[in-house]
C-alpha cells in the first residue's frame, strides 16, 4: 500500500492532477464527480447533469489525487510557481466554478493566481483575476496588489502609482511595500527602493512569497547604488535558498 | 553534551514500538518486578543471575529510566540470547538490542548506540522497529562531533532507497507521536550543530507545536550562532528566521499548558493495581512539567529573547554589508523598546550602519542622540571618535577639530586618544598647516608607539614634508617608511611608493622618479593607486615635450581606472593632451564614452562642457547632446545629484557664437523634447521632469519660456526639486513677488541641499523678497548669518550688498556704508555689482548731508563704470544734487549736459529728466 503511495506521489510530481470534487448538498446528499459545471445558477450533476439550484450546495471540497494544499504551499514556498500552475490549468473553469461557493475552491484560486504572476505569465494571471471579478468573487481585491505589480511590469508605472493610490485596503503589509520598493525603483529612486526592501526583509521574512523577488530586486538596486557586496550576498542568497525560483537564473544572468 | 530533545524522544521510543515484544518482556519478567521506581538490586554479578531474574531485574531498571544500569544487564541477557531461534526468544532478543542501543544514547555512549542499531537492522531487517531504528541511527550520528560518520549513513540511506521510506514513516498516523519527538530531536540536534540540509529534511514533519519546542528554539539560535561564527551569514540567517518569536511561542505554550491542566484535572484512568504507582508517577511527572513550562512561559514574557534573535539577524545583514536591513532592525529596537538593556548598544549599531551607508547626517544626528541619552554610555568613545569622522567627511572641519580638542582633555581618557589625535593632524594638514600636522602626527607615533595609527603618523608625516617641498625630508621619510623592518606587513606600502615618485619628482631627480613609479608599476600590478602612478608617469613624460609618451601613459591610466574618480582624472589629462595636439573630434570621442561608462559619481558637467566646447561639426553637437541626454535621463531623477545640476547649467550657459546659440538651443529641445514628454507621462519621474522643463525654459524665450515656466512653479511637491530647479523657482517666484513661494522654497533648499554651491543664490533671493517687502531687519539678520557661513562662496558678494541695503533702508547710513566698503575691499566681487554698491555709497552719504564725499562716490560710477548706464545715469543725477546743494550751479549745469550728450544715459529716465531740467535753463540744453 506505501509503495502504491509513493508511486502515485511520484506521478504528482510530474504533470497535471486530475481533481475530484466532492459536492455536499444541503440535504446532506454528497457526490463525487470530476469536475464542476454551473450554468444559469445552477450545478450540472453528472452523469445524467441532473440541475441543482447552487441554494442546495451546502460545500464543494476540491482533491487533487494526493496533491494536499498544503503541498501546493509547500511548491510554493519554494518558488515552483511553474509546477502549480502546470498541476492545476486543466482545473481552473471547474475552480472558477466553485468561487462563490463554501468550500477549498478559494484557496486553490488564490493558489493559482498568485503563481501565476509569480511564473512571470501577467497575462493568465490577469485572467483568472478577471474571471473572479466577474463572478463576483472577493479574492479579486486580494489580488489588486498582483494587477498592481503587473502594470509596473508592463512599464505602466503611472497607472501603477494611482491604482496603488487608490488601494484602500491597509498598506501595512509585504505586498504594499513590495509595490512601493517596486515604484521607487521604476523611478530610479535606489535608495528609497532599497530602504522598502529592506523593511521586508526586517520585518516580512516569513512572507515567503515575496523573497526571491525582493532579494532580485536588492541586488538591482545595490548594483545601482554601487554596492557591489550587498549584490553579491542578494544573489548567494537567491541560490542558496531559492534555488528553483526564477528570480535565481535571472539574477545570476542579471547581476553576476 | 547536552542533549535536551532526546528525554521525551527516547521515552516514546522506549514505549511505543513493538508494543507486543514490550509486553512479553514484561510478562516473562513479572516474577522479578520491583516497585520502586529506582531498583535496589543484589550485589550479586549479573553473570550469576538466572535470566529471569535478569529480565525481571531489567525491566525495573528501564522503567525507572535507570538506563547506566541497565546495560550490563541487557548486554549480559544478548549474550545469553544469542543463537536461540524459537519466536519468542528472538522478540525478547530483539526488544533487549533495541533497549540496549537506547540506553547508550541516553548515557552518550554514541558510537556504540549507532553500531548496535545497525547490528539491529542487519538482524532484524523486517523488525516494526526497523523504521525507527535507523531515525536513532541518525539521531546518534548527529550528536557526534564528527559529522562525516552521519553523511556516509545518509548517502547511504539514500543510494539505497531507504531515506525516502524513512521519511514516509512520519505520515504514521500510528505512532505519531513517536515520529514527531524523532523529528524534533533529529531536527533540533541539526539545528544546533548547524546541519541545514538534514535539517531540512526533517524540518516539515515538526508541526507547530514541535517548531515551538524551546530546546529547537535555542538548538535553532545556537546553530545560527555557529554559521554566523563560520561567517556563513546567509545559512545563519535562514536558521534564525525559522526560530519562533515570543508571541507564537507563547500562544503554542497557552494551547499545551490547558491541555495538560485538563488531563490533571480529569480523574486518571482505571489501570491494574500494580500499574497504579507507574500511572502516578506519570502524572506526578506532568505535574512537574505544568510547573517547568510555566516557568518557561513567564521567562519568555520577561526575556529579550526576540530582541536577541532580532539582533543577531541585523548583525548579518551588517556582516553581509546590506546596512539597510541592519540599520531598520536596530532603529526598531531602540525606538520601539526604548526600556531594553539592549537598547543603548543598538542605538550606536544603528549609527554604524548609517555611517556604512554615507548616510553621513543621519549618522551624525544618530551619534549625537546617543550622547545625549547616554552621557555615560559604553559606546561613548566609539560615538565620539565617529562622529569626528562624520564632521570630517561632511567637510565640517571646524566643529571636527572641536570636539576632538575637547575628547583629547578629557577624563578618563579617551579610549582611541591615538586615533583622534592622528585626526587632528590630519585636519591640520587639510588645512594646509603643514608645519602643525606634522608636529601632532610625530606626537602620535611617539606617544603611541604600538597605536594602531602609528604606521598611517609615518606616512603622513612623510606627506607634510612632501607638502611643505622639503623633499629631502619627504623621501628620507618615505624610504624610512618602506624600510622599517619593525612593520611585517606595511599598510602603506603602495602609497609611500608612488609617494617617493612624487618626492623625487619634486627634487627634480627624474631619473629616480620615473625608477620609483616603474618599480610600483612592476610591484603592483593590481594597485587601485594605478592609474595615478601612471598619470604621474605621463606628466614626467610630458615635461620632456613628448606628448605622444605622454599620452600613452594617460590612456594606460584610462584603462586602469576602477573608481569614478581615476576614470574622471585620466579622462580629462587625456582631453588636455588632445587640445594641445587640436584633436577635437578625439575629444567629443572620448567624453561620449566616459559619459556612457561613468555611473553617478561622474562629473557630468565638466564632461559635457568639454565635449560642446570641442564640437565643430553639427553632427558633432548631436552626439554631444545625446550622450548628456542619456546621462541626464539616467541620473536626472535624483534630486541630491549636483553634477547633473551643473551639467545643465553648462548647457543653459552655452552659446557657441551668436549664429549658432540658436540653433544650439533649438538641438536641445530637439534631443530632449522626447525625454520631456516621457517624464511628464511617468509619475515616479517628477525631478527629472522638472530639471527639463527648467533647462527648457533656460534656452527658451517669451511666452514659450513663460509656459515653461509656469509649469515648474505650478509643482507643489518641493522634494521633487533639485537645487537647480529649486533656485529657478524662487528666482521666477521673487520676480513675481510671490514671497511665500520664495520662502517655501528656501526653507526646502536648507532642508535639502545645505551643501550645495547654489545656497547663496537661495539666499539672496530671499533676502531681495524680504526688502521689498519691508522686512529689512530679517533680511539683514538671514544675510550676515549666511555670510558668515559662505563667506568664500563667489556669490557672496551680492550678499555683501543686499546686508548693506538692509542697513541703507534702515537708515543706518554709517552702518550700510561700513558694509558697501566692506564688499569694495574684495577683488573677487568686484564686476557688475561694483557701480552699484559704489552709488548706493554716495547716497547714503548725500542723505547723511556729507554732500562732498557723496559727489565723490557719484563721479567714481560714471567715470568708471560707463557701461552700466542704468547706475551712471543714477550717479549723474546724484552729483548734479549735490554740486545743487554745495552751490557749485556751473558744475550743475556742465554735469546735465554731459548727461544728454551720452546716448545711453540720456535714454534713462534721469536723462530725459536732465533734458527737461537743462530745457528750462536760460540758454537751453545747448
Amino acid at each position: 500500500m506505501k509503495t502504491v503511495k509513493f508511486i502515485l506521489l511520484s506521478l504528482l510530481v510530474c504533470g497535471t492532477v486530475s481533481a475530484k470534487v466532492k459536492v455536499t448538498l444541503q440535504s446532506g446528499v454528497t457526490r463525487d464527480i470530476s469536475s464542476l459545471t454551473v450554468k444559469d445558477g445552477r450545478l450540472l450533476l453528472p452523469p445524467e447533469n441532473t440541475q441543482t439550484p447552487l441554494a442546495q450546495v451546502a460545500l464543494v471540497e476540491f482533491a487533487f489525487d494526493g496533491f494536499s494544499i498544503e503541498q501546493c504551499r509547500n511548491l510554493f514556498d519554494q518558488g515552483d510557481y511553474a509546477g502549480i500552475v502546470r498541476k492545476l490549468a486543466n482545473e481552473k473553469s471547474s475552480l472558477m466554478a466553485a468561487a462563490l461557493l463554501q468550500g477549498n475552491a478559494s484557496d486553490w484560486l488564490r493558489m493559482l493566481f498568485r503563481a501565476q504572476f509569480h511564473s512571470g505569465d501577467v497575462a493568465a494571471m490577469r485572467s483568472t483575476v478577471q474571471a473572479l471579478r466577474t463572478v463576483g468573487s472577493p479574492l479579486a481585491v486580494e489580488a489588486v496588489p498582483y494587477e498592481i505589480l503587473a502594470l509596473i511590469e508592463d512599464n505602466r508605472i503611472a497607472e501603477a502609482a494611482n491604482a496603488f493610490n487608490a488601494l484602500r485596503a491597509s498598506n501595512d503589509n509585504a505586498a504594499a511595500e513590495f509595490i512601493r520598493a517596486r515604484l521607487a525603483l521604476a523611478g530610479a529612486n535606489y535608495k528609497e527602493a532599497l530602504q522598502h526592501l529592506a523593511r521586508l526583509q526586517a520585518f516580512h521574512y516569513r512572507e515567503q512569497e515575496w523573497m526571491p523577488n525582493v532579494l532580485f530586486y536588492e541586488g538591482l538596486a545595490s548594483k545601482q547604488a554601487d554596492m557591489p557586496e550587498a549584490v553579491g550576498f542578494a544573489v548567494r542568497e537567491l541560490e542558496t535558498l531559492y534555488p528553483a525560483s526564477r528570480w535565481c537564473q535571472i539574477a545570476k544572468d542579471q547581476l553576476k | 553534551m547536552k542533549k535536551p530533545g532526546f528525554l521525551h524522544f527516547g521515552v516514546f521510543a522506549r514505549n511505543i514500538l513493538i508494543p507486543g515484544c514490550f509486553l512479553c518482556f514484561m510478562a516473562v519478567s513479572a516474577t522479578a518486578q520491583d516497585q520502586d521506581t529506582d531498583v535496589a538490586l543484589a550485589p550479586v554479578p549479573v553473570s550469576e543471575l538466572a535470566t529471569s531474574v535478569l529480565l525481571g531485574d531489567v525491566r525495573g531498571l528501564l522503567e525507572g529510566l535507570q538506563s547506566e544500569q541497565a546495560i550490563p544487564y541487557l548486554q549480559e541477557i544478548l549474550m545469553r540470547l544469542e543463537g536461540l531461534n524459537d519466536e519468542d526468544t528472538v522478540n525478547i532478543r530483539s526488544t533487549c538490542m533495541y533497549q540496549l542501543g537506547i540506553c547508550y544514547l541516553e548515557t552518550q555512549k554514541l558510537q556504540e548506540a549507532a553500531d548496535l542499531f545497525k547490528t539491529f537492522l542487519q538482524t532484524y531487517p523486517n523488525d516494526k522497529a526497523a523504521p525507527m531504528v535507523r531515525l536513532l541511527i541518525l539521531y546518534a550520528y548527529a550528536w557526534m562531533p564528527d559529522s562525516k560518520p552521519m553523511k556516509a549513513y545518509i548517502d547511504q540511506l539514500k543510494t539505497g532507497g531507504e531515506l525516502n521510506r524513512l521519511l514516509f514513516v512520519f505520515n504514521d498516523p500510528q505512532n505519531a507521536d513517536a515520529y514527531r519527538h524523532a523529528a524534533l530531536s533529529l531536527v533540533t540536534a541539526y539545528a544546533r550543530s548547524a546541519e541545514l540540509e538534514n535539517m531540512r529534511l526533517f524540518f516539515p514533519y515538526c508541526d507547530v507545536q514541535a517548531r515551538s519546542d524551546i530546546d529547537l528554539n535555542v538548538a535553532l539560535m545556537d546553530g545560527g550562532d555557529l554559521l554566523f561564527g563560520q561567517k556563513d551569514y546567509i545559512r545563519a540567517l535562514e536558521l534564525y528566521r525559522t526560530v519562533q518569536l515570543s508571541g507564537e511561542l507563547m500562544a503554542a505554550y497557552d494551547q499545551r499548558l490547558v491541555a495538560l491542566k485538563e488531563e490533571l484535572s480529569r480523574p486518571p484512568p482505571w489501570v491494574p493495581l500494580k500499574q497504579r504507582d507507574a500511572q502516578e508517577a506519570s502524572r506526578n511527572a506532568d505535574r512537574v512539567r505544568y510547573g517547568q513550562m510555566l516557568r518557561e512561559r513567564d521567562d519568555l514574557k520577561t526575556r529579550n529573547y526576540d530582541l536577541e534573535l532580532m539582533i543577531r539577524m541585523a548583525r548579518c545583514y551588517e556582516a553581509m554589508e546590506r546596512y539597510w536591513t541592519s540599520y531598520l532592525i536596530f532603529e526598531h529596537i531602540y525606538k520601539d523598546f526604548p526600556q531594553s538593556p539592549l537598547a543603548e548598544q543598538c542605538r550606536y549599531f544603528a549609527m554604524q550602519s548609517l555611517t556604512s551607508l554615507k548616510e553621513n547626517a543621519s549618522a551624525q544626528a544618530a551619534g549625537y542622540a546617543y550622547l545625549e541619552r547616554y552621557p555615560k554610555g559604553s559606546f561613548c568613545d566609539e560615538v565620539t571618535l565617529s562622529l569626528m569622522n562624520l564632521h570630517l567627511a561632511m567637510n565640517e572641519a571646524e566643529t571636527a577639530e572641536m570636539l576632538g580638542r575637547k575628547l583629547m582633555t578629557q577624563t578618563p581618557v579617551h579610549r582611541f586618544a591615538d586615533q583622534v589625535n592622528y585626526l587632528l593632524g590630519y585636519l591640520q594638514f587639510e588645512r594646509k598647516n603643514y608645519e602643525t600636522a606634522l608636529k601632532i602626527f610625530s606626537e602620535t607615533a611617539e606617544k603611541w608607539p604600538d597605536g594602531v595609527c602609528v604606521q598611517g603618523a609615518a606616512y603622513w608625516t612623510g606627506l607634510c614634508y612632501l607638502s611643505l617641498e622639503r623633499f629631502d625630508e619627504a623621501i628620507a621619510a618615505f624610504e624610512g617608511y618602506l624600510d622599517n623592518p619593525a612593520w611585517e606587513k606595511k599598510e602603506f606600502v603602495e602609497e609611500a611608493t608612488y609617494r617617493l615618485g612624487m618626492a623625487l619628482y619634486g627634487k627634480g631627480d627624474i631619473a629616480k622618479a620615473e625608477e620609483t613609479l616603474l618599480r610600483f608599476l612592476e610591484q603592483f600590478p593590481g594597485s587601485k593607486l594605478r592609474p595615478e602612478v601612471l598619470s604621474l608617469a605621463g606628466n614626467l613624460r610630458g615635461a620632456g615635450g613628448d606628448l605622444n609618451a605622454k599620452l600613452d601613459y594617460y590612456k594606460q591610466a584610462q584603462a586602469s581606472a576602477v573608481s569614478t574618480e581615476q576614470k574622471t582624472q585620466a579622462a580629462f589629462q587625456t582631453a588636455e593632451v588632445y587640445k594641445l595636439q587640436k584633436n577635437y573630434a578625439g575629444i567629443v570621442a572620448l567624453m561620449e564614452e566616459y559619459l556612457a561608462k561613468v555611473d553617478s559619481k561622474g562629473d557630468f558637467a565638466e564632461a559635457g562642457r568639454w565635449m560642446i566646447e570641442s564640437c565643430r561639426t553639427p553632427e558633432e553637437y548631436d552626439r554631444a547632446l545625446n550622450a548628456c541626454g542619456k546621462v541626464i535621463v539616467k541620473y536626472g531623477n535624483d534630486p541630491q545629484l549636483d553634477s547633473v545640476d551643473r551639467l545643465l547649467e553648462n548647457l543653459v550657459r552655452e552659446k557657441p557664437g551668436a549664429d549658432r546659440g540658436v540653433s544650439f538651443a533649438k538641438r536641445i529641445k530637439s534631443r530632449l523634447g522626447g525625454e520631456l514628454a516621457e517624464a511628464v507621462r511617468g509619475s515616479g519621474k517628477k525631478t527629472l521632469y522638472l530639471r527639463l522643463t527648467a533647462l527648457f525654459s533656460e534656452v527658451s524665450e517669451g511666452a514659450e519660456r513663460e509656459s515653461y515656466v509656469s509649469n515648474l512653479l505650478s509643482e507643489k511637491d518641493l522634494n521633487a526639486f533639485s537645487p537647480f530647479t529649486l533656485l529657478l523657482f524662487a528666482k521666477e517666484s521673487a520676480s513675481r513677488g510671490d514671497m511665500a513661494r520664495v520662502q517655501a522654497a528656501y526653507d526646502q533648499f536648507l532642508r535639502a541641499f545645505r551643501s550645495s554651491g547654489l545656497i547663496l543664490d537661495v539666499v539672496n533671493a530671499e533676502v531681495s523678497t524680504l526688502l521689498n517687502a519691508g522686512r529689512y531687519k530679517e533680511a539683514l539678520t538671514l544675510a550676515q548669518g549666511s555670510l558668515e557661513q559662505f563667506s568664500s562662496y563667489p556669490n557672496a558678494g551680492l550678499t555683501q550688498k543686499l546686508a548693506a541695503d538692509a542697513l541703507r533702508l534702515m537708515k543706518d547710513y554709517d552702518g550700510a556704508v561700513e558694509l558697501y566698503n566692506r564688499f569694495l575691499t574684495v577683488r573677487e566681487w568686484r564686476g557688475p555689482l561694483t557701480p552699484q554698491v559704489l552709488y548706493w555709497t554716495g547716497f547714503c552719504r548725500y542723505e547723511q548731508g556729507r554732500f562732498e564725499e557723496a559727489f565723490a562716490f557719484f563721479q567714481r560710477v560714471y567715470v568708471l563704470y560707463e557701461g552700466y548706464p542704468e547706475w551712471t545715469s543714477k550717479a549723474y543725477e546724484g552729483s548734479v544734487n549735490c554740486l545743487r546743494k554745495l552751490g557749485r550751479q556751473e558744475e550743475v549745469v556742465k554735469t546735465l549736459r554731459e548727461m544728454v550728450g551720452k546716448a545711453a544715459v540720456a535714454a534713462t529716465p534721469e536723462g530725459r529728466r536732465a533734458k527737461v531740467e537743462l530745457d528750462k535753463l536760460p540758454g537751453g540744453s545747448r
